[in-house]
């Protein structure tokens, strides 16, 4: 039986696929090559002979040395579900070297699905997704075949219970019926496009907010992508800026009349946090203390909540956030916000800086801010407030900056025009004598970051470029902060969003006009900046593409899903609007009872469902029966080749029509009992049957054993004999002509 | 051995096992539904819809595919105490659309069966079965102990596709019954040597000319006669020409008379008794010994014969014997048809009453049975019973095994047996 040489392989693709799913959620490439490599090193090793197992002693100690290394490490770092997918990792690769009783392979199996349930509870990665949907299948068709090697196995069993000792190992004969094969996938087909479908009536139906966080965070909450923005900005370290393609946001921009704002020429600046204050000694800039009192807000899910009430052009800015930090999440957005939307229930927290964030949560977010284009940066105070750099050679410097366009450095010799003159010719001098570049140099100890990059380096990205602007507009008493967020400027056509990846991050400038109006100031060479963050074209662009415009349908319709979507596919239904929906909504109305309806339309839509997979299963069974059918001619109970192996077996059809009229005829033939006999079995109760299909067995056996190929007129007449073997009917000129050809 | 259909019921009852694996599968859903709630993770919320789906649809799958298998016992094999006995069943698939995979089917003790006294849980496997189709299968099984297994009804469960509970229709069958005969052990040739000091043992002469050494009489020449049995002297006197005529050869009768004890505290000794009279005569009957059996205790007397028939009735009867089913009395009046020249072994259950029995009889007590096993015989034995081929292991540790084997047997350990 096919199944049985297939359930090793099928097995070793389900440990695979697992291993693999959580390398790729964990982003653990040490751990995939160690571990896939070996589960099917084990694999091969146990199945090449019988001899060559592993002494259980030496994998009960394997087993014992991971448990304690993962121990370890727990104790080192805190109890996290990583390690506890990590061990199941590493125990599956040893249970490849163990036996292959049944126990064993459930074993494994349990290991499998543990390890994916613990990768789906650490990371929602469209990745992670695309294997899943491979895995499932496979895990059903994995777990159908262990079945049935368990269940020969407990037979095998018992006929050695009680056995003397001597006795060699009886193997009792396996009963398996005609077509197993075919059957078996047919069946498998099924299981998994019914259970399919049920799985995603029973995700759209579930109820969802309720019992969030009940556990607090004893879980952890998923990971996603990982952003490499963060709230501070800390100037003098070594390093290199990533580089990485990891996408952390998708974002729509639309006006009022929904019309799609995006471009490829279009770039938009998503502002995260805001930073004020500046320490030369460390090089870090950090959120200023002083900016306002703090101002904390419940927003629940579904609900638009005012923060601002101005007015002028509207801007929709739709955004799917992928993953956040670690510790709290920053709503970006393009413009001063007006109103925002969360897709859960969340807490807001915010100052008079319009830094927007909400704490405790990771994870992925989907919200929509409404901002107006013509309202500028709100002010903090309404007070202008003395500001300085304590940095003479900043001061000098901008100072000679300035001294060519005659531009006073002292503040009260200037009015709104002469600072922004000041703001831009500061900004045109970073633009065009200082260098971009993505690799990071420390400055010498104990120097300042910010004067080492303007006096003797003159190289660096983009937060020394807005740490010097800010340096020196302070410097001449004009007030600037340090913006962080990222560039949208990766247009994706299928999607119609950008697409803002890790390598996006970036750092500008807000000054603050006399009537105290912040307005955004980028210092980076523009095309510096348009090198580092434009998309890359070509093949793998196109095809990263595709994969973002996946990924974001993904990450949209999938992990975001949520009770409005669910309420807009029942209730809209996504062009599904039906009177059967309408009914059912009616029958709920005359309840009156609001808690009722969920439940009535849950099922409402399962009943639908069942019906479906009922409708869908018998269609696939027919056409896979239909298409098995088709490639063995002639393949009929008695086991018959194939045609393309046996030519001779052509034109054999008549013999499976023959045994479906036994079948009718209320005589089927058993499997076991040659047609021969089934005849004269039957000759007393179906002579007429009896007398026809004795002739036609004898071609039939002509052709099977004697191999000796039909002829066209001897299957014609035997087609003919075939469908003339009624009772009463008078056959026998059919069975002289099938005798004469 | 299989007896006529009594009924033929099919009644199906249906029923659902909690297992392990079902358990297992539970807890889990039950924990990705607290994981999905607390932290609203959709993949996990997916991950329960596939959990729950697969608790659906494995319950519709396997109970349409159940209802429609039927089941029915087609012979029940001779069997032996420690030789393999065999069930074959047919099952057939009387669904149209949904196929049976990894079926178990397996006897169901009810009141009227009495197999499970005798042999553990028969259980055959069926791979798969496809609408409308019929296969047929086999359970092996070893009894240990001797009897009469009465079988009645058939289980036939499955736990596919996903193993999370195990379904079960149970049907009534055909009644049959086998008997199970008694553990033959390998005995020592001096056990069935004649008794020291009887001298009219073995000596029968044929009433019926034949090929063999001793003298039937005189007859006329025909022809084709050897010359050599010309006997002249004879023909001399006689004046007409006599050949001499040999009696046909008569084997050693041996009857093997049982002293069993109706009392329960004797069971044990019965049992070893019933054995080692098996083995006697299953050896005598090897070395063409005509064996008849005496058991006065239970009224039974079966008069010797030879042949493998003879002994395999012999072992029939022995191993429906039931020590509890006496006839009356005392149960020691042996059978009149033990003849002065026949040789007599009586096996004793307990300790040896010398004056039970014919007077030339050779007594043996039941206790003694291991030193009567025969370890030349045993390796034989082993590999005979291997299926002709060289036992896998090393002889000695086989006899070793076989010993053991043998002792829980014999004392009714069935606990070591298994």
């Amino acid at each position: 039986m096919n199944q049985y040489r297939r359930f090793r392989q099928v097995t070793l693709a389900v440990v695979l696929l697992s291993i693999a799913v959580y390398c790729v959620a964990a982003g653990d490439v040490g751990l995939a090559l160690i571990a896939l490599p070996g589960a099917a090193g084990a694999w091969w090793f146990r199945t090449r002979s019988v001899a060559a197992r592993v002494p259980r002693l030496m994998l009960n100690l394997a087993l014992l040395a991971a448990i304690l290394y993962i121990a370890m490490l727990t104790l080192r770092r805190g109890i996290v579900l990583d390690r506890v997918a990590e061990l199941m990792a590493i125990l599956s690769v040893i249970k490849c070297f163990d036996r292959t009783s049944a126990r064993d392979y459930v074993e494994l199996y349990i290991l499998s699905v543990f390890l994916v349930i613990a990768t789906v509870m650490t990371s929602v990665r469209l990745e992670v997704g695309l294997i899943l949907i491979v895995y499932v299948p496979v895990l059903v068709v994995g777990v159908m075949q262990l079945q049935i090697y368990a269940a020969h196995e407990r037979a095998l069993i018992a006929s050695r219970r009680r056995a003397p000792p001597w006795a060699r190992p009886l193997r009792p004969k396996r009963a398996v019926g005609h077509g197993v094969s075919v059957q078996f996938r047919a069946t498998a087909t099924a299981l998994v496009l019914s259970g399919v479908t049920v799985a995603i009536a029973v995700f759209v139906l579930i109820p969802r907010e309720i019992g969030e966080n009940f556990l607090h965070t004893a879980a952890g909450s998923p990971r996603g992508m990982r952003t490499s923005f963060t709230g501070e900005i800390q100037l003098g370290r070594a390093g290199l800026l990533t580089e990485s393609l990891t996408p952390v946001l998708h974002v729509a921009v639309s006006n009022d009349a929904g019309e799609n704002l995006g471009g490829p020429a279009i770039v938009y600046y998503l502002r995260g946090n805001v930073l004020g204050s500046y320490d030369a000694a460390t090089g870090a800039w950090t959120r200023r203390q002083d900016s306002g009192p703090a101002r904390s807000w419940r927003v629940q899910a579904d609900a638009w909540h005012q923060l601002t009430g101005a007015t002028g052009q509207l801007l929709r800015q739709e955004i799917t956030l992928l993953g956040a930090g670690d510790q709290q999440t920053y709503v970006f957005n393009v413009y001063r916000t007006a109103r925002i939307r969360f897709d859960r229930t969340v807490i807001l927290d915010s100052r008079s800086d319009e830094r927007i964030v909400i704490p405790d949560h990771r994870g992925e977010l989907k919200y929509e801010v409404e901002s107006f284009i013509q309202a500028p940066r709100a002010e903090e105070d309404g007070r202008l407030r003395e500001v300085s750099f304590p940095s003479l050679v900043v001061r000098t410097l901008t100072e000679s900056v300035l001294a060519p366009a005659q531009i006073p450095t002292a503040g009260d010799q200037r009015d709104r025009l002469t600072d922004r003159q000041a703001v831009i010719a500061i900004r045109d001098f970073l633009h065009t004598q200082f260098t971009y570049t993505t690799d990071i140099q420390a400055p010498p100890t104990g120097q300042d970051p910010i004067e080492w990059f303007l006096e003797d380096h003159r190289e660096g990205h983009c937060e020394y470029f807005a740490s010097a602007m800010a340096a020196m507009c302070r410097s001449i008493g004009i007030e600037a902060r340090i913006v962080t967020g990222y560039v949208a400027m990766e247009w994706n056509e299928t999607s119609g969003q950008y697409v803002v990846r890790e390598r996006n991050a970036h750092a500008w400038v807000e000054v603050r006009d006399r009537s105290g109006v912040y307005r955004t100031y980028d210092p980076t060479p523009p095309d510096d900046l348009r090198a580092v963050h434009e998309p890359q074209r070509g093949l793998r662009a196109r095809l990263r593409s595709l994969m973002d415009a996946m990924e974001h349908l993904w990450v949209s319709r999938v992990v975001t899903f949520d009770s409005g979507m669910r309420d807009t596919l029942m209730q809209d239904g996504g062009g599904f609007e039906s009177t059967l929906f309408k009914s059912a909504r009616a029958l709920v109305g005359r309840t009156q009872l609001a808690g009722l309806s969920l439940l009535v339309q849950a099922v409402f839509v399962g009943t639908l469902v069942c019906l479906v997979v009922i409708a869908v299963g018998i269609f696939v069974r027919a056409v896979v029966a239909k298409r098995a059918r088709r490639r063995r001619p002639g393949a009929g109970a008695a086991g018959a080749e194939s045609s393309p192996d046996a030519p001779w077996l052509e034109r054999t059809d008549f013999y499976d029509r023959l045994l479906r009229l036994f079948t009718a005829r209320g005589c089927p033939k058993p499997m076991h009992r040659p047609p021969l006999t089934h005849v004269d079995l039957i000759k007393d109760a179906n002579p007429d049957l009896a007398g026809g299909a004795e002739r036609l067995v004898s071609l039939f056996y002509r052709a099977r054993f004697g191999r000796r190929p039909i002829s066209a007129d001897e299957h014609r007449a035997a087609i003919r004999l075939v469908s003339r073997l009624e009772p009463g009917a008078d056959i026998e000129p059919y069975v002289r002509e099938v005798a004469r050809s | 051995m299989t007896s006529p259909a009594l009924s033929k019921r099919v009644k199906l009852a249906r029923q659902y096992h909690f297992v392990s694996g079902g358990v297992l599968y539970v807890a889990v859903t039950t924990l990705l539904m607290l994981g999905a709630l607390n932290s609203q993770n959709n993949l996990l919320f997916a991950a329960l819809g596939i959990a729950m789906a697969g608790l659906v649809v494995s319950g519709v799958l396997s109970g349409a595919a159940l209802l429609g298998v039927r089941v029915e016992r087609v012979s029940v094999s001779d069997a032996g105490v420690g030789r393999p006995m065999t069930i074959r069943y047919t099952v057939r698939n009387v669904n149209r659309v949904v196929p049976a995979f990894a079926l178990i089917v397996e006897e169901v003790h009810t009141k009227s069966s009495t197999w499970n006294r005798h042999l553990s849980q028969p259980r055959a496997f069926v791979a798969h079965v496809g609408p409308g189709q019929e296969v047929e299968c086999e359970a092996v099984v070893w009894p240990s102990t001797r009897g009469t297994p009465v079988f009645d009804a058939v289980r036939v469960w499955s736990s596919f596709p996903f193993g999370i509970a195990k379904k079960s229709v149970t049907q009534r069958t055909r009644w049959d019954r086998t008997v199970v005969r008694p553990l033959v052990l390998p005995m020592r040739d001096a056990l069935l040597q004649r008794p020291s000091g009887s001298t009219e043992a073995g000596l029968r002469s044929s009433r019926r000319p034949g090929s063999g050494d001793e003298f039937f009489g005189l007859r006329e020449f025909v022809p084709g006669d050897q010359l050599r049995h010309i006997a002249w002297r004879a023909t001399a006197r006689t004046g007409k020409v006599l050949v001499t005529q040999s009696a046909s050869p008569v084997p050693d009768r041996l009857w093997v008379i049982l002293r069993l004890d109706a009392s329960s505290e004797f069971r044990a000794s019965n049992e070893r008794a019933i054995a080692l009279a098996a083995s006697i005569a299953s050896r005598a009957g090897r070395d063409a010994t005509m064996v008849g059996l005496e058991a006065p205790l239970v009224g039974l007397s079966i008069p010797p014969g030879a042949g493998c028939r003879a002994v395999d009735r012999l072992l029939d009867a022995l191993g429906r014997l039931s020590p509890s089913a006496t006839v009356g009395g005392s149960g020691s009046v042996v059978s009149t048809a033990v003849g002065p020249r026949d040789n007599a072994i009586v096996v004793h259950a307990g300790e040896v009453d010398s004056a039970f029995g014919p007077r030339h009889a050779r007594h043996i007590s039941s206790d003694e049975i291991e030193q009567w096993v025969s370890d030349k015989d045993t390796i034989q034995l082993l590999e005979q019973l291997a299926g002709g081929q060289p036992a896998a292991t090393r002889p000695v540790v086989l006899a070793r095994r076989f010993e053991a084997w043998a002792a829980a047997l014999l004392t009714g350990n069935q606990e070591r047996v298994a």
